[in-house]
């Protein structure tokens, strides 16, 4: 009995209490980032 | 100074340090430097295009609008280039006359978190005497192939994206007509990058410098069916800044009433003060979070040449520099160009005749070892590379400067002071021609050379005695 709490709280530890790191990262749901370019126009190094 | 495996590196390390989802765009004008490439770099442009697309697989982005400039090998080229890219080539107006179908995806969407967000792409019209499009294909006008694509995307997305080289002119009427387009990403051909400007309260339009040279990040809070939190509305503004302007000058007509473009100027106010009414109205509170203000942080990256490299792209764009050096370097291509008394130069050695101090100094500056630089880097074969490395310089057919005799591969005497052979035969009736800032700024240019100062640089090759 005691090794299955034993477990359970180390699975606890593992899944439920990172959850609320990523909660308080500040991302929601509504954030996201764009990265772009444009214009790259054939080149895929400068010369010398 | 550009790069694809500094962007790589850029790009990677954005994405490991932000905890927001993201995407990865191109708004197009990828692959080559002109509309139309030159049958004799056709291959060199073709290995070139074949990298770029290989790094843009390993750095994973999601979608590239096709320019007018893509297609600048012809259709079939891209066609085929479009099977091997694991991004999606964008395109929702170059169609199949007989079946009007798409000859490219119109569209993607990607859901990212709880917001769905849709990616279509424009392309730029070619010019009427194009051959690079066959007779059954046509770039349609965007008033002809956007309404539909548009509508359904507005039903069931929350944020739209345009990829387009589309004029600015064009983007902001697009605008105008289609609220629902959120952002625009827009490949325009400038040195600078086009900081987000908003074009209305739902579209903001922004767009990087040319030739890779930066990179664009947006970070984005959005709610669905807001507007931007934005200081200024600028099509809303002019337009009703050009209504003061005809109200003025109606107002001054009709103390006038011999003139007759009196009808002409009110007919226009009547068309602007409908479209204001438009914008206006589309400003109106309509949606669950029409009084939530969504916002975004714009940044610029400068690739800089201390930046770190992403290794594999760093070896791709190596194969691709290998790949045009080996082709340029056969002696098919190499022997046109040898021999020495081409176009009127004569190299350095018959200069240094008369001019020996000028010669000594100079042999002393960067300009004597610039082709060395070019073997240094592996391309010595490159024209892309060559017209400043060597001494013949000519815009119009870079393919002249490779192969080039040993006394012409380097930034001669020639180059600022024009051919010497004429005047070597006779230096009493045919002077040099005089250096002024425009002829060094032939190549240092600031893609090239940001820091160029004319009168500073020309003392530091000490020519003049």
């Amino acid at each position: 009995m005691n090794r299955i709490i034993l477990c359970l709280s180390i699975l606890a530890f593992l899944v439920i209490l990172p959850a609320p790191r990523v909660i308080a990262s500040g991302a929601g749901a509504n954030e996201f980032m764009v990265l772009y370019s444009n214009n790259v126009n054939g080149e895929t190094e400068p010369c010398g | 100074m550009g790069g694809l495996s500094k962007k790589a590196y850029q790009f990677t390390k954005l994405i490991k340090s932000s905890n927001r989802p993201s995407l990865i765009l191109d708004g197009g004008s990828l692959l080559f430097k002109s509309n139309s490439v030159q049958n004799k770099l056709a291959n060199q442009s073709e290995i070139t295009a074949k990298g770029i697309i290989k790094a843009y697989n390993l750095i994973g982005y999601d979608a590239v609008g096709v320019s007018r400039r893509d297609l600048a090998a012809g259709l079939d080229f891209l066609l085929k280039i479009k099977e091997k890219s694991k991004f999606t080539w964008l395109s929702a107006n170059i169609i199949n006359k007989s079946n009007g179908h798409s000859l490219f995806k119109p569209t993607i969407s990607r859901n990212i978190g709880d917001i769905k967000v849709g990616v279509v792409g424009l392309t730029n019209q070619l010019p009427a005497n194009s051959k690079l499009l066959d007779k059954d294909t046509e770039i349609k006008p965007w008033r002809d192939a956007l309404p539909a694509i548009i509508n359904e995307l507005t039903r069931d997305h929350d944020f739209i994206i345009l990829l387009t080289s589309l004029s600015a002119g064009e983007c902001r009427k697009i605008a105008e007509v289609y609220p629902g387009i959120n952002l625009i990403i827009h490949a325009k051909d400038s040195d600078v990058g086009q900081l987000p400007i908003n074009l209305t309260e739902t579209t903001t339009m922004v767009g990087t410098g040319k030739k890779g040279k930066y990179i664009g990040m947006m970070d984005i809070k959005w709610y669905p069916g807001s507007t931007w939190q934005a200081a200024n509305h600028e099509l809303l503004t002019t337009k009703r800044r050009e209504r003061d302007r005809l109200n003025r000058q109606l107002a001054l007509l009709k103390d006038r009433p011999g003139r007759n473009n009196y009808q002409k100027v009110q007919s226009r106010l009547i068309t602007i003060e409908n479209t204001i009414e438009k914008m206006e109205l589309a400003r109106e509170p309509s949606a669950k979070n029409a009084a939530l203000k969504s916002s975004y942080k714009n940044r610029f990256i400068a690739m800089g040449k201390s930046m770190p490299d992403h290794a594999a792209v760093l070896e791709v764009v190596k194969e691709t520099k290998r790949l045009i050096n080996r082709l340029n370097s056969k002696p098919t291509i190499t022997a046109q160009n040898s021999t020495l008394t081409n176009k009127g130069f004569t190299g350095w050695q018959t200069c240094r005749k008369c001019h020996s101090d000028q010669a000594n100094n100079w042999q002393k500056s960067r300009h004597a070892s610039s082709f060395q630089t070019l073997i240094k880097k592996n391309q010595q074969f490159n024209s892309d590379c060559l017209p400043c490395h060597v001494t013949r310089f000519d815009k119009r057919d870079p393919a002249t400067a490779i192969g080039m005799p040993s006394d012409l591969q380097m930034v001669g005497c020639e180059n600022c002071h024009g051919p010497g052979a004429s005047h070597s035969a006779n230096p009493i009736s045919h002077k040099t021609t005089p250096v002024t800032a425009k002829t060094c700024l032939n190549c240092h240019i600031p893609d090239h050379d940001e820091s160029f100062n004319f009168v500073r640089d020309l003392k530091k090759l000490n020519c003049i005695l």
